[in-house]
């Protein structure tokens, strides 16, 4: 009970890349179901990912484009696929910082392999059961409070 | 006839050899000699000549028991030759009885030398020209038989033998000839030497005659008597006496004449009138000179005479000048007891005066001379003067070797002048020793007697002196005994084989720095460092060492003196050694070129007679002249029998004319040499198959002498190549033989057919040439060398695989096995090939299978890696929906419900679409139809005709902007990349624009294109190759399951073309179709044009 009250606290915002809109409203069904309030952003493709992040074409203003808390992050996509999109991301000193978690259908070692070795906070295979889903975007929340602790209290204490 | 005798006795060629070979007006010799005098013994003839046969005379290099003039002249007008019709005839001349003859009745030497009975065998050159006769000559009629005409014939033989050898030694005769002449010059140096000696104690030379005309003088005589050399020359010595005595002078000829030896003396008459008194001593010469005359040597005495001028009658003045000569005088009394001797004489004798005055004449003959060589007191007292040479004894008991002249005075006593020689002897000794030495060299006496010879001759020259002789060793480093008849054979032993070096005694340093190395003192000179030791066990304490330099100024060796006290040098001595050394190098070089021929003569004997083959010599008609032990066992015959018959005797009739041809070839010079296989009959009748090589041998002026036939049996050979020829037919491998040249010598039948040679067209060639590739043929023939030379090999006896160069230059895949064939030396080599042509052919096929497969399987897996995705997809969102839908019903929620409803039918749906688009693609590789001739206008109208409802929906218009032509395609897949791309250019259209599709075809670069253009939202550069990819969807939002592309660019590849997209964002795709030309059945622009029409 205590932690939908964290949760409330720590608006954070999420960045989904993902191409299919039925897995989008899954995600965003299991995060309600949690009463996670996130603000989530849904993009497309690889290409509308880096155009969000780097504000570009359709991106352009700040405000419909703010820097995410946390990237979610499906590897199968058009244009661009997601591992591209996750290297260019980790080889960018502004964005490496922004944690990205991979979310696929995709249960193939190489791609596990490649992930990592593109410096992916957390792989995380998209199971079929819907209480597994729910249970996914759980861990996701513990996930990012464990992660994010620390550089978030230093803010505040700036602050 | 006579005119023919002319012609061939002057002709100029003939007459050059006889010239060349040098023989004419040269003294006897032993040589020849020994023949006449052999003849004479064998068949009892008064005369044997040796006559060579010159333009004018025959001169006889060996005349037996003719009478005199001739036999001092050696030699006769040809009016007095029988032998130049020996010269002319080139055959023996058999006369019984001359004065029967019609050809030589008149011949004067019948009448001059009595010449009645002669027999002459020719004496011929090499070169076939006839030099002369040897010939037998009797003053009463002879009937010669044959037996004699042979003996004569093989002595002829012998001559020619031995002139045949001296001519072979020319080159060695003119060196020796030259260091003899050297020699000969240093002798006259040493007697020159010796000259000088006399006269500088006699001051004064000359000869004159027996009238008293003076022949020659020497510079002094002039000097003292006040006119030139030239003009004293020619003058009586009696109009140089003082005039007083001139009377006297005929006396002085008179008595010389008797006496031959005179001495005392003479008052003489300078120009300007001045008296000198000379004693002299005159000889008599009459042997060796045409005319006789008196060599004097005279010593001036005026002074001495003129001091004692007031004594002259007394005794005394008689004393001082005996005690002024220069020669011992000794004066005995009739007994032989010494009554007065001069200072020269006391000198000589080693005595004191009052020691000698005690002696008699026995006391100065050494013990062993005095029976052998004793006083010839009687024909002293005879009144003779006695003049020898003989050995005097010195006080000391050496040995002095004198010329004595003793006779008789007054009163029965005895006056002897006594003059040591024994210079002079050494100088004769030398000369002597080295002619000896010389003439041992061309007798052909062993090298170490020769320098045995020179070593003795020096140490007989240098007093004390011990010689030695050690020969550098072929290897240029080793020193070896050469002689050393003196030094302690312990030594010679210990300094045999030492090596040479820049401090190794006086010999092997000598020998390392190729100069004379002179040491006083063994046992102070650095030099003998390491020998001290041994030269002092030995009590050596001297040694000059002297290398012997060959004529191109290489060491052959080192000629020394040692001595057993410290000593130095003279002149005499250095220059003695000096010409000690040329000699033993004249003398080595000499033995080694003997040697050389020795071996040769010596290899060339064992060669023929111990030869593994048969080896013959054949005359020209076919004669066995010489045959071999071998031969002999080849045909069965033995030697006596062989050599009567002839080649063609022997021949097998059906090989006999291939032989002659050959034969006959060869004698005309059209072949050197040539080789056949071929069959004689063994003495027993079977055939013997040989091989033969012949080479002929030709005269020096180029006329065939004999052959030289090498006979090798092949019966064994024959029928191993038998058996290996059937190997080689039979073989169904290539099998290949190689000499050690690389060269083949054998191929199988096979290995023929498969490089494409015909038969034999190889035999013979370099193997690397004829089947090894371009860029393997140095590889290969370094390969070769290096087994040859090391023995090392890279590929024998092992499988190795290669390619062999064919006939027509391609190459054929071989595995091949080489290995040296046993014993063969030198080593021959067989390789096994087999033509792997069909086996590398199945690998290739085999490795393409295999990479098909690998990259099939690799596009399997990301096939099914991609599917995997696409179908874990929608499983996904049906049961995270369906995992909803339990919460919805729960809550009772119904919109939502009917939401998840949705959700899980639209992936239903989608995923029964992935599975019949994924058959289709699967199809699309599997399943082919039957190609068929396709209207593409008749295609393109059922297209249009199946999307009708997409096209109408979208308002879309299409248009064939030019004739399409005929292919040879799969008509259904050909439709459906159609549908593909028209589906897309419908599909992608651009918001607010109705979509216009151009369909065309056009030929680029010489390629037939089609063409589906569009007017749509275009593709970014970047995704132009990536929406080929299997579910690649740029817009996710657009029905589609991402496989229409990658189906439609298989079909394109499967009929062979390729399908590529050009497209510029927002302003439209266009879709490019290659086709090739292969499956264009009519491309006529005019035909298909009829056909454009525009449809909506």
């Amino acid at each position: 009970m205590d932690k939908p009250a964290n949760k409330s606290t720590l608006p954070i915002r999420i960045l989904l890349v993902e191409d299919n809109d039925a897995h989008t409203k899954l995600i965003l069904r299991a995060m309600q179901e949690d009463r996670l309030a996130n603000p989530v952003d849904c993009v497309r493709d690889g290409e509308e990912a880096l155009d969000y992040l780097y504000r570009r074409g359709a991106f352009e203003d700040p405000s419909t484009s703010p820097r995410p808390d946390m990237i979610l992050l499906d590897l199968k996509l058009p244009k661009i696929d997601g591992l591209e999109v996750l290297k260019t991301i980790k080889e960018d000193e502004k964005l490496r910082d922004i944690p990205v978690v991979v979310l696929t259908s995709s249960t193939d070692a190489r791609d596990v392999s490649m992930a990592y070795r593109h410096y992916v906070n957390s792989y995380i295979a998209k199971p079929v059961d819907f209480d597994k889903f729910r249970q996914v975007v759980q861990e996701l929340d513990y996930y990012w409070t464990i992660f994010n602790t620390k550089p978030d209290h230093k803010t505040h204490r700036v602050k | 006839m006579h005119s023919n005798l002319t012609q061939i006795v002057q002709d100029p060629q003939r007459l050059a050899a006889l010239h060349e070979l040098g023989l004419l007006d040269t003294p006897a010799e032993q040589a020849f000699d020994r023949l006449a005098k052999l003849a004479a013994r064998i068949l009892h003839t008064p005369i044997v000549l040796i006559s060579l046969v010159g333009s004018d005379r025959q001169f006889f290099k060996s005349c037996l028991g003719l009478p005199e003039p001739w036999s001092s002249w050696r030699e006769t007008p040809l009016s007095h030759s029988f032998c130049q019709h020996v010269v002319a005839s080139g055959q023996p001349l058999v006369i019984p009885d001359a004065r029967r003859d019609p050809q030589l009745l008149d011949n004067l030497a019948i009448r001059d030398l009595n010449v009645i009975a002669y027999l002459g065998s020719p004496l011929i050159l090499p070169g076939g020209q006839v030099i002369g006769s040897f010939c037998v000559i009797d003053s009463k009629p002879r009937d010669w038989t044959d037996e004699q005409i042979s003996i004569v014939r093989d002595l002829a033989a012998s001559v020619m033998t031995e002139i045949n050898l001296r001519h072979m030694h020319d080159s060695l005769q003119e060196q020796t000839q030259a260091q003899t002449m050297a020699m000969t010059a240093a002798l006259r140096e040493s007697e020159a030497l010796y000259r000088d000696l006399v006269e500088s104690s006699l001051d004064m030379i000359c000869t004159h005659d027996l009238e008293g005309r003076l022949l020659s003088v020497n510079q002094r005589a002039g000097e003292l008597l006040g006119y030139r050399v030239e003009e004293l020359v020619g003058m009586n010595l009696r109009d140089l006496v003082v005039p007083r005595f001139r009377a006297q002078f005929d006396d002085y000829l008179a008595e010389i004449r008797r006496a031959r030896v005179l001495r005392g003396y003479l008052q003489m008459q300078t120009r300007d009138g001045k008296r000198r008194v000379w004693y002299y001593q005159n000889t008599l010469r009459t042997e060796g000179v045409s005319v006789p005359i008196v060599r004097g040597t005279a010593h001036d005495v005026t002074e001495q005479f003129e001091t004692g001028r007031k004594l002259r009658e007394s005794e005394s003045l008689y004393r001082e000048l005996i005690e002024l000569a220069a020669d011992g005088i000794f004066i005995s009394d009739a007994e032989g007891r010494f009554t007065e001797v001069n200072a020269a004489g006391c000198a000589l004798a080693g005595y004191t005066r009052e020691e000698l005055l005690h002696l008699g004449i026995v006391d100065m003959i050494p013990p062993q001379d005095r029976q052998t060589n004793p006083p010839r007191l009687d024909e002293l007292w005879a009144g003779k003067t006695i003049i020898r040479e003989r050995r005097l004894q010195r006080k000391d008991g050496t040995i002095v070797l004198v010329e004595s002249s003793v006779k008789q005075l007054p009163g029965g006593r005895l006056q002897g002048i006594v003059r040591d020689v024994s210079e002079r002897k050494q100088a004769e000794a030398l000369r002597e020793g080295n002619s000896r030495a010389l003439e041992q060299l061309l007798r052909g006496t062993s090298l170490s007697e020769v320098l045995d010879t020179l070593v003795r001759t020096v140490e007989a020259q240098i007093e004390g002196a011990i010689g030695s002789v050690l020969l550098l060793d072929p290897d240029g480093r080793h020193l070896r005994h050469g002689a050393g008849p003196h030094l302690p054979e312990a030594y010679n032993q210990a300094i045999d084989g030492v090596e040479i070096g820049p401090a190794v005694g006086s010999c092997g340093t000598a020998a390392y720095e190729s100069r004379q190395m002179i040491v006083e003192n063994i046992q102070t000179d650095p030099l003998w460092a390491d020998y001290r030791k041994l030269a002092a066990a030995h009590d050596l304490q001297a040694c000059w060492s002297q290398p012997i330099f060959a004529a191109d100024g290489q060491v052959l060796g080192t000629f020394a003196m040692y001595y057993r006290e410290p000593r130095s040098p003279s002149e005499r001595d250095l220059r003695l050694i000096e010409d000690a050394g040329h000699l033993a190098a004249v003398a080595i070089e000499n033995s080694r070129v003997q040697q050389a021929l020795v071996q040769s003569d010596k290899r060339f004997r064992a060669t023929f007679e111990q030869a593994a083959v048969g080896v013959a010599h054949v005359s020209t008609e076919g004669r066995w002249l010489r045959v071999n032990q071998k031969l002999c066992d080849i045909v069965g015959y033995t030697r006596q029998e062989l050599l009567t018959k002839t080649f063609q005797d022997i021949t097998h009739p059906d090989d006999l004319d291939a032989d002659l041809a050959q034969v006959t070839r060869m004698l005309a010079g059209e072949i050197p040499t040539y080789t056949m296989e071929k069959r004689y009959f063994h003495k027993n009748g079977k055939i013997v198959w040989i091989n033969l090589t012949v080479s002929l041998t030709r005269k020096s002026n180029g006329e065939p002498d004999y052959f030289i036939s090498v006979v090798e049996d092949i019966a064994q050979r024959r029928q191993a190549d038998a058996t290996r020829r059937a190997t080689l037919e039979a073989a169904l491998d290539c099998i290949i033989e190689m000499d050690h040249e690389g060269k083949i010598t054998a191929i199988s039948a096979v290995a023929e057919k498969t490089f494409g040679y015909a038969p034999a067209e190889v035999i013979g060639r370099e193997l690397a040439e004829v089947l090894v590739p371009d860029a393997q043929r140095a590889h290969h023939r370094q390969g070769l060398i290096n087994y040859l030379t090391t023995g090392r090999h890279a590929i024998l006896n092992r499988h190795v695989e290669m390619d062999a160069l064919r006939a027509d230059g391609t190459t054929v895949p071989v595995e091949l096995m080489v290995r040296v064939i046993e014993n063969s030396d030198p080593p021959r080599f067989i390789g096994f090939a087999r033509d792997i042509t069909a086996r590398k052919q199945a690998e290739a096929v085999r490795e393409k299978l295999l990479a098909d497969l690998t990259q099939r399987n690799v596009e399997m897996e990301n096939f099914v890696y991609t599917i995997s995705h696409d179908l874990k997809a929608p499983l996904i969102t049906i049961g995270g929906f369906a995992s909803l839908l339990v919460k919805d019903i729960e809550r009772n929620d119904k919109e939502r419900g009917r939401e998840s409803v949705q959700e899980i039918r639209k992936a239903a749906e989608g995923m029964q679409q992935l599975i019949d688009d994924l058959l289709l693609l699967s199809r699309t590789g599997q399943v082919q139809g039957e190609p068929e001739d396709v209207d593409l206008h008749a295609i393109l109208g059922d297209v249009q005709a199946r999307c009708a409802s997409h096209i109408e929906r979208e308002r879309a218009t299409i248009r064939v902007v030019s004739p399409l032509p005929r292919l040879h395609v799969d008509r259904l897949r050909f439709g459906q990349v159609l549908q593909n791309l028209l589906d897309n250019g419908v599909k992608f259209h651009r918001k607010g624009v109705d979509p216009v599709l151009e369909i065309g075809a056009e030929r680029t670069n010489g390629e037939a294109r089609l063409y589906v253009r569009d007017n749509g939202i275009g593709i970014e550069k970047r995704y132009q190759e990536k929406i080929f990819g299997l579910f690649e969807r740029l817009d996710t939002g657009r029905e589609g399951t991402g496989v229409g592309l990658t189906i439609a660019r298989r079909i394109v590849e499967q009929h062979g073309g390729r399908l590529w997209v050009e497209s510029e964002p927002g302003r439209g795709s266009t879709f490019w179709l290659s086709i090739p030309d292969s499956v264009i059945v009519d491309d006529s622009a005019g035909e298909a044009a009829r056909h454009m029409r525009t449809l909506r």
